[in-house]
């Protein structure tokens, strides 16, 4: 069952578009749901990446090394613990550093300012109580409660198509990828050029490799002969005896039969 | 249909190791094929109520009881042999070459040079028995004979002939040599 919601006019959200395509609106739901689906994915690699690094040994970071969580600032450094910065590798160091320590430091200033905000009005809660029941004071309230009230309704109203608009964008990301997919790898089994590039790829690895075969056998036919021929003290065979030219020609024809001639 | 310049060793007379490196690729895609054929219609007998469809049993008509080994054991020798036969005769006759010659490029022709016919196919196949009989000593004197032939060769008045461009891995060979050069300095060493 569709999800439908009806704007403030009446007009019907997230009903099916048939016979009224706007391809903006079809590019933006791609272009979203794509979004939503790739993060969703990428988040979901991140973790098991994570997760398979956590199992591997710990021999892969050298033992000299200080293993430290970048949140924990009890961590100290020593003075002139370090070698001073030389090279361009000491300065990448520093730099990706940085970025970490800068994110986690950020996490506790944010995490600061929120228990800063929520004690301010705890304490100023007592003394801003006469003038919030003052007319003055009582006419701001209720300006203030309809505009967020408004804000409510808006956020709700944004919300609700948003929720719509997510469903479908994932929908069409999904069917566009799916059958991106699925064509591409019907044009690539249609391809016969293609198809005749890999078979000619195999067939010349496996020519490559016959050939290959072919002249060690020659090689060895030869080697194995001399071989014999020395321990049966037989004089060794400088030239390789020869058929007629006529008559090897003919045997690397196909020719018929003797008794059809 | 015209053909070029003969090259390298093409037409000349083959080796005993290509030779036998052909006809163990023929013997394993014989065995192959009887084991896998052997199986079929073993369980083929087995499953398929042929008695009830035709009114005869099969395996009766091969002479075995309805119970134990389907086939017998002469069956199979009689069969397998019977198809090696045929195996071997067809393809000298047809194109000279069987499927290990064809992988190694190597033909069986007449000593002029012509396909064989069926009669010389057989009696050479006849004489890959006497050449086996002695300890393979017929299929061994290939590495002695100055045309490189077989007692079956020999037999049936054939050759087996390089139809590609045959030329020796002059790397392979060397590096064969200077082995055999090393084991030597070092039996003299010693």
């Amino acid at each position: 069952m569709p999800l439908t919601y009806k704007y403030s006019n009446g007009q019907k959200y997230g009903e099916p578009t048939r016979g009224r395509f706007s391809p903006l609106r079809s590019l933006t739901r791609l272009v979203v749901g794509g979004a939503i689906l790739g993060v969703e994915e990428l988040m979901g690699r991140l973790e098991t990446w994570e997760e398979e690094i956590d199992q591997k040994p710990v021999d892969t970071i050298p033992a000299e090394m200080v293993v430290y969580d970048v949140v924990d600032e009890s961590v100290t450094v020593e003075k002139n613990e370090f070698e001073p910065l030389t090279d361009s590798t000491s300065a990448r160091h520093v730099l990706v550093g940085w970025i970490f320590d800068s994110q986690s430091k950020m996490g506790q200033r944010l995490a600061a300012l929120r228990r800063f905000e929520r004690r301010a009005s705890r304490r100023l809660a007592a003394p801003l109580k006469p003038l919030g029941r003052s007319r003055l004071g009582q006419s701001l309230n209720t300006r203030f409660e309809d505009l967020v009230r408004r804000g409510e309704y808006e956020i709700a109203r944004l919300a609700e198509i948003g929720k719509v608009e997510e469903y479908r964008s994932r929908k069409l990301a999904l069917t566009a990828t799916t059958e991106t997919v699925d064509e591409s790898i019907d044009f690539l089994t249609d391809n016969e050029e293609l198809q005749e590039l890999i078979t000619m790829q195999g067939v010349g690895i496996a020519g490559e490799a016959l050939e290959e075969m072919r002249e060690r056998t020659v090689s060895a036919d030869d080697f194995f002969e001399s071989v014999v021929r020395a321990l049966l003290r037989r004089t060794p065979r400088k030239q390789l005896e020869a058929p007629s030219r006529e008559v090897r020609l003919r045997s690397v024809r196909i020719r018929p039969p003797e008794d059809e001639q | 249909m015209k053909m070029g310049p003969l090259r390298g060793y093409q037409g000349y007379y083959a080796g005993f190791t290509s030779r036998l490196l052909a006809m163990i690729i023929d013997t394993v895609i014989l065995v192959l094929t009887y084991v896998g054929l052997a199986w079929f219609i073993s369980v083929a007998l087995r499953i398929l109520p042929l008695g009830r469809i035709f009114g005869f049993s099969l395996s009766a008509l091969l002479g075995q009881q309805e119970s134990g080994q389907v086939l017998s054991t002469e069956t199979v020798i009689a069969v397998f042999t019977l198809s090696t036969i045929v195996y071997y005769v067809f393809l000298w006759t047809m194109t000279g070459q069987t499927l290990g010659m064809i992988l190694l490029g190597l033909r069986v022709v007449t000593i002029e040079g012509r396909r064989l016919t069926i009669w010389r196919a057989i009696l050479r196949f006849i004489g890959y028995m006497i050449a086996a009989l002695p300890f393979f000593l017929g299929f061994v004197w290939v590495l002695v004979d100055d045309r490189r032939q077989g007692w079956h060769d020999k037999i049936a008045g054939t050759y087996v002939a390089y139809v590609w461009a045959a030329r020796p891995d002059e790397r392979f060979l060397v590096h064969a040599l200077e082995n055999i050069e090393g084991e030597r300095n070092d039996n003299n060493f010693n």
